[in-house]
């Protein structure tokens, strides 16, 4: 049993990470007694469950039943939609689980190329995802703008407990979403809607410096007092 | 003896790596090797196409490697050929065992190498900057493939020939490995070698691989380190 990297570590593909018992998690494989990371990414290890994983930097989402998530509607057929969900994976919304009536012509409700906020239900072993969006608060998005960042970047966005993210919505009193595929929907003001953009393109490609809520917090405050005079 | 270049016998060319230079691709890598230079772009997972290639139990692996009409001396006849395809396919070959295709069930990876500039042993290098955009593009994978060639110049076992020595040498073995593991992925030859010069000719090439190894790890670094 020993750790062969240290904690937050950089590691590619092929580093050896760990040799004994550990028990596996996400981007690592076992071969024989040796751990390996399979990832780009960087190195955690949890004490109490005495398990080691890596968490990527790079790489496209890949859909998990519970997820909230950003969908673009791709195709109406007759029994439901297809929803592209920024994944290698198209996800189907059955009218079931979007509509509390029956309707006949789906596309009067969601229509190509509209905006939906949705719940993960359900994903099956490939990638085979079913949304929901029955209920508050997911449904249609009207308006706004959509921002498309590196979705292994998104608990960055979001902080500790939401920190970063509510941060931002105070300090510009817009309304954000945030889905776990990497797109972020902003409504505000248009001046407000711009700046926005521009503080979650820093944060995504900035996502490595510790005290980035802080920092975020100093340049929105800087810009905001140039929209004000 | 001296070659053409001045180089050691167990010498590489000047290797330069560097990752992430396409924008719009998912994971790139550029590598100058000598006077190769040469792009490498990945693109997906994503949706299968055509649809009937896809399997429900692994991605689809798609290499294309393709030469600029101005990467050779005399202008190449744009459009692939059938070295390209055959290049194409054995990319493929190389670098299907380093990743773990079966984590992205019915999705397509698709590589894109591009050669700018060619100098003798563009496969290798194109080899070893579609690993350095793989792992750019977050792909699951077993290791880094590395690959490096070596051969028989003047009756002398050499590493890495150059353009002259390509074509007025005796034999030249590509070769490709998984660098944890030194499994094999791509081996191939031309010209005519004995038994003892082949494992001379491997043993040397492995080496020249580690090394090759040892600067995509560099240039991983630059690029993620702080």
């Amino acid at each position: 049993m020993e750790l062969m990297v240290s904690e937050r570590e950089l590691v590619v593909p092929g580093t050896l990470l760990a040799k004994g018992k550990y028990s596996l998690g996400d981007g690592v494989t076992r071969e024989g007694n040796e751990i390996f990371s399979t990832l780009l990414g960087l190195f955690y290890f949890d004490e109490g469950k005495k398990m080691v994983r890596v968490v990527p930097l790079e790489g496209k989402y890949l859909p998990k039943a519970g997820d909230t998530v950003i969908g673009r509607i791709d195709k109406v057929l007759p029994g439901k939609w297809l929803v592209d969900i920024n994944s290698p994976y198209l996800a189907s919304l059955d009218p079931k689980s979007a509509l509390h009536d029956r309707i006949e012509d789906l596309s009067k409700v969601y229509d190509v190329g509209d905006l939906v906020f949705a719940k993960i239900d359900y994903v099956d072993e490939i990638y085979n995802a079913s949304l929901f969006t029955k209920s508050m608060p997911y449904g249609k998005l009207r308006g706004g703008v959509l921002v498309e960042i590196r979705p292994t970047r998104v608990p960055r966005l979001i902080g500790k407990k939401g920190s970063m993210i509510y941060m931002i919505k105070q300090e510009t009193k817009s309304k954000i979403l945030v889905g776990q595929n990497g797109l972020v929907w902003v409504k505000g003001n248009s001046d407000m809607e711009g700046l926005i953009k521009k503080v979650i393109e820093l944060i995504d490609n900035e996502a490595h410096i510790s005290g980035l809520t802080d920092k975020m917090k100093e340049y929105l405050e800087s810009e905001m007092k140039d929209f004000n005079s | 003896m001296t070659r053409c270049d001045g180089r050691k016998k167990n010498e590489l060319r000047d290797v330069k790596m560097e990752v992430g230079v396409l924008k719009r691709a998912d994971g790139s890598a550029y590598i100058e090797w000598g006077n190769n230079k040469i792009f490498a772009g990945v693109y997906g997972p994503k949706e299968v196409i055509p649809r009937f290639l896809a399997r429900n139990d692994r991605a689809y692996l798609r290499c294309k490697y393709s030469m600029t009409p101005f990467s050779v001396e005399e202008r190449k006849r744009p459009g692939p050929d059938r070295r390209s395809v055959e290049i194409g396919k054995v990319t493929t070959g190389a670098l299907a065992p380093a990743i773990l295709l079966e984590n992205y069930p019915n999705s397509m990876i698709e590589i894109l190498i591009d050669v700018m500039q060619a100098d003798a042993g563009t496969r290798c290098a194109g080899i070893t900057a579609a690993t350095l955009a793989l792992v750019d593009a977050g792909i699951p994978m077993r290791g880094l493939v590395s690959a490096c060639a070596a051969g028989k110049v003047d009756d002398e076992i050499v590493l890495d020939l150059c353009k002259e020595e390509d074509n007025l040498g005796q034999a030249d073995i590509p070769l490709a490995i998984l660098s944890r593991t030194e499994e094999i992925t791509l081996l191939q030859m031309d010209g005519i070698m004995t038994e003892n010069e082949v494992e001379e000719a491997l043993g040397l090439a492995i080496e020249g691989c580690k090394s090759v190894y040892q600067m995509q790890m560099d240039a991983l670094k630059t690029k993620y380190g702080d």
